[in-house]
């Protein structure tokens, strides 16, 4: 009897194991792999994004920005030339890392962010252009509930220059603050 | 498994029946049918072909009390539907409408990863399975859609041949304005969020979620949530149709904050898609009402209602009164966007019914007119190329493509002012300029007694001249007859005020450390803020919650409102960025840099709140230059301006090019010079301290909001009402005097660490709500205030908050 037990708690321990690794295992092919950034108590800490967190941030199926074989110039200046442009920033392999410190600063610990790029684009900014990235930005809470929203950031910095995309709820409950005072 | 007629589902017949009387208008309610179990096996559909909830159960049952724990394989529809006859369910819309991807819809169970795929084509499942919630969730958005799409068609048609100044781009096809470009919507039928359904346009995603301590009953049985949450994706769509046809890479959103009036059209637009899709005047009657008792009428003659509402001109749910008004909780005053939606919905009801009965439409036709109005408004409204219709000034709308983004969510937004003036102007312009009503001209006193009796005559003109700097003044408007405001009261912004009254405080201030860093991460989890001061410590260590303000701190201000006058005031908007209420009065050239360099700077004192005089540092001069405090500036903050370099001659290449005429920070210092208190730009102190600009809040980058700043997005505070004689807590105090602040409520500014203790500011707020008489009407020129205006002082009200820096 107790040879039962024993093997039966081997087998369902080594299902279990076998599944939290499936869950938790990265995505396959190289270009589409993610990076999440997680906030634990020591810090940052990067990983290749799950299946289980592309689940919870609902990107598990959606499409990738449009087919890019090279970096855009904002339409509105379509007719300059980039290959004239001085530029005011370059365009850095960090700034994923730099914009998601960004992003977790002030979050609770265990919050964790994806971002994802969407589009890579030349703005100009007075006579010189500025590299930056369509972005879509998704956050994982601990208890499991995401946000997201879509942002146009610095090519090198991260800094967020602009967001939109706002996420609308079928039931809205605004996150409420009390007041310490008298309310007078 | 097939089950049969159940004593349970006889109890629900009788119930049905019993009930039937009190059940709010629902045209299309299966009142007489067999509640008995379907087996839907693949063997009873047809090729291509399946079964799904047509209806809600409470729409199908006439049971409003309907068990929560109902099984919904009873309101499964007897025949079957056609679902596709493809192997998935991706739905390609019509050829070529989205670009590059394939399919415009993909549905998907979240828990699935891999499609559902059916060789067989035969989409029939049970009900309480993965295949069915996605079969459901298909065969509704794929109506939806479709519907979308013929509307625009029609809507299309009609506009490219009119005589009024069409929104809609006329590229409109080609650009594929008519969708989100390159993205397939890919709708999770059962994403796991509990209590709640949601629409992400960042992911171009719906999540329909489940019910809690219900786990098998989910948002996906009711058709109406499905077409809600579609019309957010379709108003989205529209708004940004002038945007993607001009190939501007950002969207615009129709609401900026938890609670606004933007927010609060964009849920009215979803609820009107629920009602052209089903008919039926209410919304959500079983997942909303049996589960939350928040489900919503459309129509005044829901008996839903509450006593004293009624289809008579004097019983509407109007402007303000019924702001956040909850049919099924009428004590409740929690600023809600989708309770303060229910005006513009019972508007856009009450409006098909004058469609149908004035201009003898059918009801299909009326809805659809109504539909042509909100697409036309929706283009306008989020146009950030800002020409509002092709061929228009660059300005027209939105000041420049450089400002839109804050002009449409903050400085001039889409409010129930604003959104039903440009509502109006298309009716009008359909209506009337093309002789769509029944092919004859619509009087516009009709179209002013309907508005008014919603209180929605808040505006003088139509504006179809626009707001452009250069040409909004330019071609008449058609004139509001105001012997037809009624209802609609109009208030002067001067009754609005920070509340003097004995006892009372300016101002409640927020700097409780948890509550702070929380609001902080929300704000930045929803893309509202992005940056906080690097000066500043994350875990806000500094914040005392003393209910003062500190060095270090980040704090939440709610000024303290006041409404001194007799009647209610809706939309209450107080903002915190920065406006041009500072004289440049010195520069100096930086003939290095080509430039110039502002070298002095005094607070304007020639505003309605005279302040601050000359002898307190203000300049009262009257001048009208670039940089003057009446000239206001064109381009908020960006006029370009070129001076003569070092050769004196102009139009050279050393030229010195500079911006004439910058918008200030809110807040300024109290300094002490020769001996006098004076109010001074941060800047100025920042020099007599010699701080290094590393210090200060923006770094180097920005010395002139150094000290206190107003965090970007968090720089306007919203109240949704404030009854005639009281301040806003007042209006909106529940029961025992609790008071529900929300993040809406609040400013957020950051302070620096380094401010000398004691150091005073006085901060120069702007506020206007919407039902304002001088807010966005300026009598001197018979005309809606110009975009550029909003930089400036004239269309807002000036609420000093003046405050000491204390440890």
């Amino acid at each position: 009897m107790k040879k039962l037990i024993l093997s039966s708690l081997i087998i369902i321990t080594t299902a279990l194991v076998v599944f939290y690794i499936l869950q938790n295992r990265p995505e396959g092919p190289v270009e589409k792999k993610l990076i999440t950034y997680h906030k634990k108590a020591n810090g940052l800490v990067k990983h290749n994004t799950t299946k289980k967190e592309r689940k919870l941030a609902k990107i598990e199926h959606n499409v990738a920005g449009p087919a890019q074989s090279k970096r855009e110039l904002s339409p509105k200046n379509s007719k300059i030339d980039l290959g004239d442009l001085e530029y005011s920033n370059k365009v850095s392999d960090g700034r994923n890392t730099l914009l998601s410190k960004r992003l977790l600063n002030f979050q609770k610990v265990g919050t964790k962010v994806v971002v994802r790029q969407y589009k890579s684009m030349v703005i100009m900014k007075g006579k010189k252009g500025q590299y930056v990235e369509e972005v879509i930005i998704s956050f994982i809470n601990e208890s499991g509930l995401m946000n997201g929203f879509s942002a146009l950031v610095d090519s090198e910095t991260g800094k967020i220059l602009k967001t939109w995309n706002r996420t609308t709820w079928m039931i809205k409950k605004d996150q409420g603050i009390q007041y310490q005072g008298e309310l007078r | 498994m097939e089950k049969g007629f159940s004593s349970n589902t006889l109890k629900v017949i009788i119930l049905g029946i019993l009930l039937s009387g009190c059940l709010p208008a629902q045209q299309g309610a299966v009142s007489e049918r067999d509640f008995s179990i379907i087996s839907n096996s693949p063997e009873s559909v047809d090729y291509g072909h399946g079964r799904v909830i047509l209806e809600n159960a409470v729409v199908q049952t006439g049971n409003t009390s309907l068990e929560r724990n109902e099984d919904m394989a009873l309101y499964l529809n007897k025949a079957q539907v056609f679902i596709s006859n493809e192997q998935f369910l991706v739905h390609d819309c019509r050829e070529g409408l989205t670009g590059e991807v394939s399919s415009c819809l993909k549905v998907l169970d979240e828990q699935s990863a891999p499609d559902l795929q059916n060789s067989d084509r035969k989409w029939a499942y049970n009900v309480h399975s993965s295949g069915f919630y996605q079969v459901q969730g298909f065969y509704h958005l794929r109506k939806i859609i479709d519907s979308f799409q013929s509307t625009m068609d029609f809507v299309y048609g009609l506009a490219s041949t009119s005589n009024y100044k069409t929104a809609i781009p006329s590229t409109y096809f080609t650009t594929f304005a008519n969708w989100y470009p390159d993205r397939q919507m890919v709708a999770y039928t059962d994403c796991g969020v509990i209590n709640n359904s949601y629409y992400n346009p960042s992911t171009f995603s719906l999540c329909f979620g489940e019910i809690e301590n219900y786990p098998e009953q989910k948002f996906i049985f009711d058709p109406s949530v499905i077409y809600h949450e579609m019309g957010h994706a379709i108003t989205q769509i529209q708004l940004n149709s002038r945007n993607v046809a001009a190939s501007i890479p950002t969207r615009a959103d129709l609401g900026a904050l938890g609670y606004d009036e933007a927010s609060a059209i964009n849920e009215a637009i979803s609820d009107y898609w629920s009602y052209y899709i089903t008919g039926r005047r209410h919304i959500a009657e079983w997942s909303l009402g049996i589960f939350y008792n928040q489900s919503r009428p459309l129509s005044e003659d829901d008996p839903n209602h509450a006593p004293g509402i009624s289809k008579d001109l004097d019983s509407r749910v109007s402007y303000p009164r019924y702001i956040n008004y909850d049919a099924n909780d009428l004590g409740s005053k929690i600023e809600s966007i989708h309770y303060t939606g229910q005006i513009a919905a019972h508007y856009f009801m009450a409006l098909t019914d004058e469609l149908i009965n004035y201009c003898s439409m059918s009801e299909d036709s009326a809805k659809k007119y109504v539909m042509y109005f909100i697409a036309e408004t929706l283009a306008e409204i989020g146009d950030m190329s800002t020409k509002a219709t092709d061929g228009g000034a660059i300005g027209t709308v939105n000041l420049s493509e450089e400002a839109a983004q804050v002009w449409i969510n903050a400085v001039n937004p889409a409010n129930y002012h604003t959104f039903f003036q440009k509502l109006s102007k298309y009716t009008y312009g359909i209506l009337h300029k093309d002789q769509r009503c029944n092919g004859a001209t619509y009087p516009i006193a009709r179209l002013e007694h309907l508005l008014d009796s919603y209180g929605l005559l808040l505006f003088n003109t139509l504006n179809e001249d626009g707001n452009g700097k250069d040409t909004g003044h330019d071609g008449g408007n058609t004139a509001i007859n105001e012997i037809n405001r009624i209802k609609t009261v109009l208030i002067s912004k001067d009754h609005l005020t920070v509340d003097a009254r004995s006892g009372y405080v300016e101002a409640y201030i927020f700097d409780k450390r948890e509550a702070i860093v929380d609001a902080i991460a929300t704000m930045k989890q929803q893309g509202q803020i992005t940056e906080i001061s690097p000066l500043l410590s994350e875990d806000a260590i500094y914040n005392n919650n003393n209910i003062k303000i500190s060095p270090g701190e980040i704090v939440g201000i709610a000024l303290n409102l006041y409404n001194s006058s007799n009647s209610n005031m809706g939309g209450v908007q107080v903002l915190a960025n920065d406006w041009d209420h500072m004289k440049v009065t010195d520069w100096v050239d930086d003939t290095t840099n080509l430039t110039k360099i502002m070298h002095n700077q005094l607070p304007c004192g020639t505003f309605s709140d005279n302040f601050p005089k000359s002898e307190e540092g203000g300049s009262v001069e009257t001048t009208m230059n670039p940089g003057d405090c009446n000239y206001i500036t064109r381009e908020n903050g960006q006029d370009t301006a070129a001076a003569e370099g070092a050769d004196g001659v102009l139009g050279t290449a050393d030229d010195l090019i500079y911006n004439a005429d910058p918008i200030a920070p809110i807040c300024m210092v109290q300094m002490e010079e020769s001996g006098a208190s004076i109010w001074a730009p941060q800047w100025k102190m920042v020099k007599e301290l010699g701080l290094p600009a590393t210090k200060c809040l923006s770094g180097a980058e920005n010395i002139n909001d150094c000290f206190v700043r107003a965090i970007k997005g968090a720089d306007q505070a919203i109240y949704s009402k404030i009854e005639a004689g009281k301040n806003w807590a007042e209006t909106i105090t529940q029961g025992e005097g609790d008071v529900n602040f929300s993040l809406s409520n609040l400013l957020f500014f950051e302070i620096s660490p380094f401010i000398p203790p004691g150091t005073v500011f006085n901060c120069r707020f702007r506020a206007r709500f919407t039902n304002c008489k001088d807010c966005y009407y300026d009598k001197s020129n018979s005309d809606n205030f110009l975009d550029y205006e909003f930089s400036g002082a004239a269309p807002y009200q000036i609420l000093n908050f003046r405050f000491s820096v204390t440890d």
